[in-house]
Parts: structure tokens; C-alpha cells; sequence
């Protein structure tokens, strides 16, 4: 008897043993997604809270930026806060045009979800032309100069954070927006749009894929090992999300409640539903997280060149690390 | 005979159409009743949600117009006191503390518009938990209110406005809704911007409380349609009135909603949601937001329903009511009748005097009792004739019976044994006594014979044949000759008869040596010679005219010279007028014809039976409508012994 006693002593020192070890192997990432919370960072949501994270042996915390915050997450990431953050590709390419360390570990949307939204139809983009147009505060200047420097247009850009609010109150004649949300808000917000007063960019030449997950050459030089098990955690988590909707809505919604954010059960669902869309790679047809391609990205910088949206061309080689 | 069985009493019958009449304008009236009924309900339910939504989006309009006035108020102080940054604060504690519903108030200034501030906005605010003012400096690197709805959208239209409802992170937080005042410089550049925060607590109770009905609800929405107060939970706050229609999946209320948020009109529609339909009567308030009761229609018809519901009841036990009283009533009314049918049956069995019920009224069924009561005496006096027409009638049959039997036994049937004449006869009246006649005696090697018919039938007919039998049999023995006998027959019948009816008569004698025969017809049918040798025909005759119809007649004889083995056949016109059922008569040629296929060696009976089955089979049993009398005479074939 003692010596089963003895035994099981030891068997239980044993376990508490490889149980601390285990914990101690958990690497910490930061992660800030570079909007507020919302369902278009669902897989991120699922990845955290089913688990994929710490099978990966990551320990992440996900750190929200504030709706009215002055700062983007390019600074946290830049100052060393945050580890990993979502940007959109041509948000990235002007920051590491001016200078900022940026790569790109992951390409998430496969597609454009860029469009626009006027009070009166809009068939071409030379119907922008003189209008004043509502676009994002937070580092969408590139855009919105690319965007004008493309159609050769004189757009009155107004800056806002919830930019859909500006356009019901007539503050502006049109407004950008996202197809998985600010169109979705403004649907929500007055029952129909009508079809002619929508422009998507994608069908005038702006195709370039939008998130991505960036980190800087520094993180990435010292944990390559740790971003690409985020990496795979994240796919895991947005296939997740893909197969069990319903539940990646419920999980976005504690994210969304926490951030006191004004959305809804119908806005969100409608989200997720349009950025699994955007996941969908349309060279083949799948959820495959692809990197975004040569030809793309030189045809974006090209543009973004050509419109004077940035100083410098940008190589791939330079940022993208597939 | 045994009484049927009915299934169904004439009462309950009669009640079931009355009720089923009763039951089918009863129910159109309740129909038209309870659709005129919800219409105008539903109407003036309608007209009373619209006064009630109206009446409280005047005062909520009185309480946000008095904040916006305030805010107006405080407006023009800060234009006369905005380069002092401390009566800066003290404007927004003021504008605080002059009004209820404002928690927190900010002079937002425009970026460096104070040399070396990039933010500066003086707010002052209700700490929830304490009650107590307090004051900041808005704007930060994570408070960036230029970018912010209430900072953005009054200074981009240069027009006050209300913002969406939102969460006051940096304040008192809790939901609010926040009034904003651009304020001009002297160039009408917007430098400024001055709010007042409005709890939406207030807002939320005062709609809330409005409950016209049980299950009504009360929607508040913002410009971009954002509940400001909600009836439910939700599931996150930001539900925006389209995103519960799109739930719905009924494009016409998201029309319905567009005219109410979008287009900021008045109005009214019906949907359905989860079963249950409901009316929405909306309104827009002065901030551009809107208000809206829901109500549903089966809590404003409720009691419209159940009065619909205890008229019904009362109804069908009234209709319950009627067929019983009216089952009860026809029962009692036509009870007579179960008593006329009780007196008909026992008057019907033989008891004429079955007694009749009593009836007091003076209606339809005293017509009728009166009616039996005629049909009774009537009856019995009819029985009475006929028991005594019945006793006459049987008298007389058997008065006619016996007479029959005289005038059968008138006539012979001692028929001569077989010898050198076979002679057979038989007479068939068509009633009990007939008016057709033969006779015939043999006086040594003398065959007298004769066979007649008197006009019509009956008794009377009877009668004629019996004088007629008895003159033939006087004459007959008086040796004369056969013209000399039908004349006296004659002249006898003419004197008896005088109804104008007459004999036929054919009178014959045979000399049974020679074979000669002699006869003088009367107006009958002539007899038909079979002879041994050759085609049966009719024997010539001299028509003569019939006995009776002229007393002094002159009667002419006839003779013929028969040979052995010919037969003689004598019929009266009941043969040859014999009908079949088609009304074919069996004629002269038939008659022939008979004769024809009859056989050589057959004897006076036989061809009598065979004339006689040879009727029979020409009219199938079809009635017999004159007497009938056959009489055959066959002699001896040449060498043949007796």
C-alpha cells in the first residue's frame, strides 16, 4: 500500500512537472486588429476562444484600438505594443513606402471589397468627380490619393470615423465604404440602396486584395517560428468560422459587447457572410489564404506610383513573406 | 298490418330547417356584425395610437426643443466669453444644471484653435454613480473627437444636429444621444462646436410607458434607425429597425419603414411577425428621429372578440332554445295528426266508427278532422252499398249459374253412337249463358240438325236461344220442310222479340242412305265441307236473311249431294271472330286452313278438340269476347263398318 502511495506521489510530481513545462513553452503574441470589433476579425475571435491559439502554443492577447483613437495600429506596432496587426495591403505598402519595417505574413481577403455610395447615381468614377466624399480617418490616404490619381478626379475627402453616420446625415454627397460593413450599415440604416448609386472600384481597375497580417522585419527576424504558428492558427480559426457560423457570430458578439460597439445580429451575420466571400481566392476557387501574387502586388504599387499616392516603388520581395 | 317505423318526426324535421335558416342569418349577421365591428374598432384603435404617439412626441419635442434652446442660450456666451477658458467650463456646468435631461455637456473647439492646444474642449458632466458634476478636457490621442459624429456633423453642414445614439466612454458612461451647435465666427467659419448630452434613460422610460393596449410596444429610432429605446433585449446594441425587418423577410415593411425613418413622414401599416399580426402608427420627432406604437390586433380586438364570442354563445343557445321550443310547439300542433293516422288505420282495418280526436281550434286541422270525419261516414256508407251490391251481385250469379246449367242442359249431348253419321258438338259461352244454339235428332235414316246464333249476349241473348231451341224443336216434329221450319221460326221470333234482336240459323237434313243433304241457311256462317276427296270448302249458301228480322220472310232451301267419308263442319262466328291478342281475327282462310291439315280418319270430336285446341293457340289465352259452338258431322268412308 505504501508503495502505491509512493507511486502515485511520484506520478503526480510528474505530471505538475510536464504541466509547468508546457506553460513555460507558451510564447505571448499581442495582436490588434486594425478596426474595432467586429466580425470581419471573426477567425481571429474563433482562433482565441476555441483554443487553436494555445494548440499552436501561442498565448494571444487581442488588443482593440478605440473608434475615436488618433492613433493606428501601425504605431502600436511600430512602438513594440503589439506584435501582429491587420492592415489593408495598400495601408501597408504606403507605410513601408515611408519607411515603416512592415512585412506581410499572411494575406487574408483574396478580393476588393472597396465600393462606393453616393446620394445620386454613380455609373463611372468620373461621376466622383467634385463631390465631397466621406473615406477613413485612419491611414486611407493612400487610397483615397491612388483613387483620385487613377481616374484623374478632384474628390473633397472628409475623414471620419464612422463614416456611414456622415453620409445618412448628409454631411457628405458620397462616401467609401467596405462591402462587408459600411454598405451593410448603410442597408441596415435606411431599408435599400439603390443599385445605380453604388461604384465598385473592382470593376474600374482596383482589384488589389485587401487584410493582411503584418508584423515588423524585427518580430519577424526573432519569432518568425511563433507568426507562423499564429498564422496557421488564424486559418484554422476562419475555417472554423466558415463551417460553424452561427457560433463564430456568437463569439464575435462578446468581442463586439466588450467594445460597447453599436452593431447588430443582421449587420454581423451579413459580415461574415461578405468577408468569407473576400477569403475566397478566385484563382482557385478556395479558402486558401494565398499570398498575394507578384503581378498583383507590382500592378498595385504601380498605380499607387503612377498616382503619387507614395514616393517610392516598393519590391515584393521587400515586404511579402509568403 | 304492422305500423312503419319513422326515423324522423315531421316535428324534428320541420325545427331542423327552421333551425338551419335561423342558424345561416344568424351567422351573416354575425359575420356583418363582427367585420364592421373590427373595422371600426381597428379604426378608432388606430385613430387613438396615432393621438397617443402624437401627444407624446409633443412632449418629448418640448423636452429636447428646451435642450436645444439651452444649448442656444449658452451659444451666445460662449461668442461673448470664449477666449476665458475657465467661464468656459462654468458655460457647460450651467448648461448642465439648467436642464434634467442633459448629463454632460462640451465646447469642442476646432484643431489649434488655441495656440498650442490641439484639443480643447471644456466638458462637464453627471457622474451616474454620484450625482456630482465634473469636468475635463476632451480630446487625446484616444479620444479624437474631430472625427467624432456630434464634433463632424455640425461642422460639416454648419447646422445643428443630433447625433446617433452612442456609448460615452470618456464621460458619464452610459448610452446617450448628444445635441450639437456649430458655433460662427465673424467670417461664418465654424470654430466650435458647443453639445449637450442627453441620457437616453429618460427617453426610453417615457416611451416605454406608453401601452395602449396589452402587448403593445413603443419603437424610438434614430436618423440612421437605430432603436433609441426598444421593447426587447438585444442581441447587440446597435439593432437598427431595418435589420429586425430584414428577420422578417417582407419587403413591403421595409418600405413601410423606409417612409417612416427615411422619408420622416406619418403613417400607418399592418404586418406580421411570429403569427401574430400587428398595426404601427409612426410619427417623426423635431431631431429627426422617429416614434412608432406597434400594437397588436388581437389584444386591440380582444374585446371585441369576446363580445363576438358571447354573442355566438348566446346566439347558438338562443338557436338551441328556438328548436326546442320550436320542436315542442309543431309537436303539440301536430300531435291531431298522430291521432288522425291512429283513427285512419283502425278505420282503414273495418271500424268505421273509430272515434276521432277532439280538435278545439278553428284551423287547418279542424279541416281536416272535418274532412276525416266526411271520409268516415262516406266510407261507411259506401260499405253498406256495397255489402248489399254484393249480395244482389252473388244472387244473381248464382242465378245466372243455374241458368247456365238449364241452357247447358238445352242443349243435347246424347251424341249418336258411331253408325253410318259421327256427329259431335259443343258450345263455349263467352259469359254465364249464352245467346249460340245447336240441336240435331235422328228419325231412322234421317239426320235433322241445326245450329244458330242470337244477336248480342247475356241474359237476353239466353233467352231469344231458348224460344229459338223450343221453336225448332215444335216445328222441327212437325215434318215439313226446312224453308217451311226457319219460316216459322221466324215469324215467331219476330213476334216474341221486340228489341230489334235476331237468329242466325242454319237448319240441315241428312239423308243418311243417300247421302243427299238439304239445308236453308239464315244469315249464318257457312259451314265448311271437308270432303273424303279433294280441298275443304265452304258450303254454298243462299244468304236469306236472319231469323226475326222480317216476320214474312221468304226462306229459300238448298241441297247437295254429299259422299261417303266427307265431314261437315258447322261453326257460329265466335270461331272465325276469335281475337288474338293483337286483335288478328282467326277468319275463314285460318278456318280452311285448320280444316286443310286436318287428319282423314279424324272423328267429330276429334275436330271439334282440334278446332277448340286450335283456337285456344291462335288467341293465348286472350279473353273471349262471343260464345263459341262447334258442331262436326263425318260420314261413314266408303266400306267401312259401324
Amino acid at each position: 500500500m505504501r508503495v502505491v502511495s509512493r507511486l502515485l506521489a511520484i506520478f503526480a510530481a510528474f505530471c505538475i512537472c510536464i504541466s509547468s513545462a508546457c506553460r513555460a513553452e507558451l510564447q505571448e503574441l499581442v495582436f490588434m486588429p486594425h478596426w474595432i470589433p467586429q466580425g470581419q476579425f471573426a477567425g481571429v475571435y474563433v482562433a482565441q476562444d476555441k483554443g487553436f491559439f494555445h494548440d499552436e502554443g501561442l498565448k494571444v492577447t487581442i488588443r482593440h484600438m478605440g473608434l475615436n483613437s488618433a492613433e493606428t495600429p501601425l504605431d502600436y506596432l511600430t512602438r513594440g505594443q503589439v506584435d501582429i496587426t491587420s492592415m489593408q495591403l495598400v495601408q501597408a505598402v504606403e507605410a513601408r513606402a515611408a519607411g515603416a519595417p512592415l512585412l506581410n505574413v499572411m494575406q487574408l481577403s483574396q478580393r476588393s471589397g472597396l465600393w462606393c455610395v453616393a446620394h445620386r447615381p454613380i455609373r463611372t468614377p468620373q461621376d466622383l468627380n467634385h463631390m465631397k466624399i466621406g473615406t477613413w480617418r485612419s491611414s486611407h490616404r493612400a487610397v483615397c490619393t491612388m483613387l483620385a490619381g487613377m481616374h484623374g478626379l478632384n474628390i473633397h475627402w472628409v475623414y471620419g470615423s464612422r463614416i456611414s453616420s456622415l453620409f445618412i446625415y448628409k454631411a457628405v454627397d458620397a462616401t467609401l465604404c467596405f462591402s462587408y460593413n459600411e454598405y451593410i450599415r448603410l442597408l441596415l440604416s435606411t431599408g435599400s440602396v439603390a443599385r445605380e448609386n453604388v461604384l465598385r472600384f473592382s470593376d474600374f481597375g482596383y482589384t488589389a486584395p485587401e487584410d493582411g497580417l503584418y508584423v515588423t522585419e524585427e518580430t519577424y527576424a526573432q519569432r518568425r517560428d511563433a507568426l507562423e504558428r499564429f498564422a496557421r492558427a488564424v486559418r484554422r480559426g476562419w475555417e472554423y468560422a466558415h463551417s460553424h457560423q452561427a457560433e463564430a457570430l456568437a463569439i464575435s458578439a462578446r468581442y463586439i459587447r466588450a467594445g460597447h460597439v453599436s452593431s447588430n445580429k443582421e449587420l454581423e451575420r451579413m459580415m461574415l457572410d461578405e468577408y468569407l466571400r473576400l477569403l475566397v481566392n478566385p484563382r482557385t476557387g478556395l479558402r486558401d489564404f494565398a499570398p498575394v501574387t507578384q503581378e498583383e502586388f507590382d500592378k498595385l504599387v504601380d498605380d499607387m506610383v503612377r498616382a503619387r499616392a507614395i514616393p517610392r516603388k516598393v519590391e515584393y520581395a521587400e515586404m511579402i513573406r509568403p | 298490418m304492422s305500423t312503419p317505423r319513422y326515423s324522423t318526426s315531421f316535428a324534428q324535421r320541420l325545427s331542423i330547417i327552421v333551425i338551419a335558416l335561423s342558424s345561416l342569418l344568424f351567422l351573416v349577421g354575425m359575420a356583418v356584425v363582427a367585420c364592421t365591428g373590427r373595422h371600426l374598432i381597428t379604426q378608432e384603435a388606430t385613430q387613438s395610437a396615432a393621438n397617443l404617439l402624437e401627444a407624446t412626441i409633443k412632449d418629448v419635442e418640448k423636452e429636447l426643443c428646451a435642450v436645444e434652446v439651452a444649448t442656444a442660450n449658452a451659444a451666445w456666451l460662449v461668442k461673448e466669453h470664449g477666449n476665458d477658458q475657465e467661464y468656459l467650463y462654468r458655460i457647460t456646468r450651467q448648461l448642465v444644471d439648467s436642464n434634467d435631461h442633459i448629463v454632460g455637456s462640451a465646447i469642442a473647439f476646432v484643431p489649434d484653435y488655441f495656440p498650442g492646444k490641439h484639443y480643447f474642449a471644456p466638458y462637464t458632466w453627471i457622474d451616474e454613480e454620484t450625482g456630482k458634476r465634473k469636468r475635463t478636457q476632451l480630446g487625446s490621442g484616444t479620444y479624437d473627437y474631430f472625427y467624432m459624429d456630434w464634433f463632424q456633423v455640425p461642422r460639416l453642414t454648419g447646422k445643428p444636429s443630433w447625433s446617433e445614439p452612442y456609448y460615452d466612454e470618456n464621460g458619464g458612461e452610459q448610452w446617450v444621444a448628444t445635441y450639437s451647435r456649430p458655433l460662427r465666427d465673424a467670417d461664418g467659419q465654424v470654430y466650435a462646436v458647443i453639445t449637450a448630452d442627453i441620457s437616453l434613460a429618460w427617453l426610453s422610460t417615457k416611451f416605454g410607458s406608453i401601452q395602449p393596449y396589452p402587448g403593445a410596444y413603443t419603437n424610438l429610432v434614430s436618423r440612421s434607425g437605430t432603436y433609441v429605446c426598444a421593447p426587447f433585449s438585444s442581441w447587440l446594441e446597435g439593432d437598427t429597425i431595418f435589420s429586425q425587418a430584414a428577420e422578417m423577410h417582407d419587403p413591403t415593411v421595409t418600405q413601410d419603414l423606409r417612409h417612416m425613418v427615411v422619408d420622416r413622414k406619418r403613417g400607418v401599416f399592418s404586418f406580421s411577425e411570429a403569427g401574430v399580426e400587428y398595426f404601427s402608427v409612426y410619427g417623426p420627432l423635431c431631431n429627426g428621429w422617429s416614434a412608432a406604437i406597434i400594437c397588436p390586433y388581437r389584444e386591440v380586438l380582444r374585446s371585441a372578440m369576446e363580445m363576438t364570442a358571447v354573442l355566438l354563445a348566446a346566439g347558438l343557445a338562443g338557436l338551441l332554445g328556438i328548436f326546442l321550443l320550436c320542436r315542442a310547439a309543431v309537436t303539440r300542433e301536430t300531435r291531431p295528426l298522430s291521432a288522425f293516422s291512429e283513427s285512419a288505420r283502425a278505420i282503414a282495418s273495418g271500424n268505421f266508427d273509430t272515434p276521432l280526436p277532439r280538435i278545439s281550434t278553428r284551423d287547418e286541422i279542424a279541416q281536416l278532422r272535418d274532412s276525416f270525419d266526411y271520409m268516415q261516414a262516406s266510407l261507411k256508407q259506401y260499405m253498406a252499398d256495397l255489402e248489399r251490391t254484393t249480395a244482389g251481385k252473388q244472387r244473381l250469379e248464382s242465378e245466372l249459374s243455374i241458368a247456365h246449367d238449364i241452357q247447358m242442359n238445352m242443349l243435347p249431348t246424347d251424341f249418336p253412337p258411331p253408325g253410318p253419321v259421327d256427329l259431335y258438338a259443343g258450345m263455349t259461352p263467352a259469359r254465364e249463358v249464352g245467346g249460340d244454339l245447336y240441336d240435331f235428332t235422328i228419325r231412322g235414316h234421317h239426320l235433322y240438325f241445326a245450329i244458330g246464333d242470337v244477336s248480342g249476349k247475356g241474359v237476353s241473348a239466353a233467352l231469344i236461344m231458348a224460344i229459338t231451341r223450343s221453336a225448332l224443336r215444335l216445328v222441327g216434329s212437325t215434318r215439313t220442310t226446312l224453308d217451311n221450319v226457319v219460316a216459322k221460326i221466324n215469324r215467331c221470333i219476330a213476334e216474341y222479340d221486340s228489341s230489334g234482336m235476331f237468329v242466325t240459323l242454319l237448319t240441315g237434313h241428312l239423308d243418311l242412305q243417300t247421302l243427299e243433304l238439304e239445308y236453308c241457311n239464315a244469315g249464318h256462317n257457312p259451314p265448311v265441307v271437308i270432303p273424303a276427296a279433294g280441298q275443304p270448302h265452304f258450303l254454298p249458301l243462299i244468304p236469306n236473311l236472319v231469323v226475326g228480322a222480317m216476320d214474312d220472310f221468304p226462306f229459300r232451301m238448298q241441297r247437295i249431294q254429299l259422299q261417303p267419308g266427307d265431314s261437315l263442319l258447322l261453326y257460329t262466328d265466335g270461331v272465325t271472330e276469335a281475337e288474338a291478342p293483337a286483335q288478328d281475327q282467326y277468319g275463314e282462310a285460318r278456318l280452311l286452313n285448320w280444316a286443310h291439315h286436318l287428319p282423314a280418319d279424324a272423328s267429330a270430336r276429334q275436330a271439334v278438340e282440334s278446332l277448340t285446341a286450335d283456337l285456344h293457340a291462335f288467341t293465348c289465352g286472350n279473353e273471349q269476347n262471343d260464345d263459341i259452338t262447334i258442331m262436326a258431322i263425318r260420314l261413314r268412308p266408303q266400306g267401312s263398318q259401324a
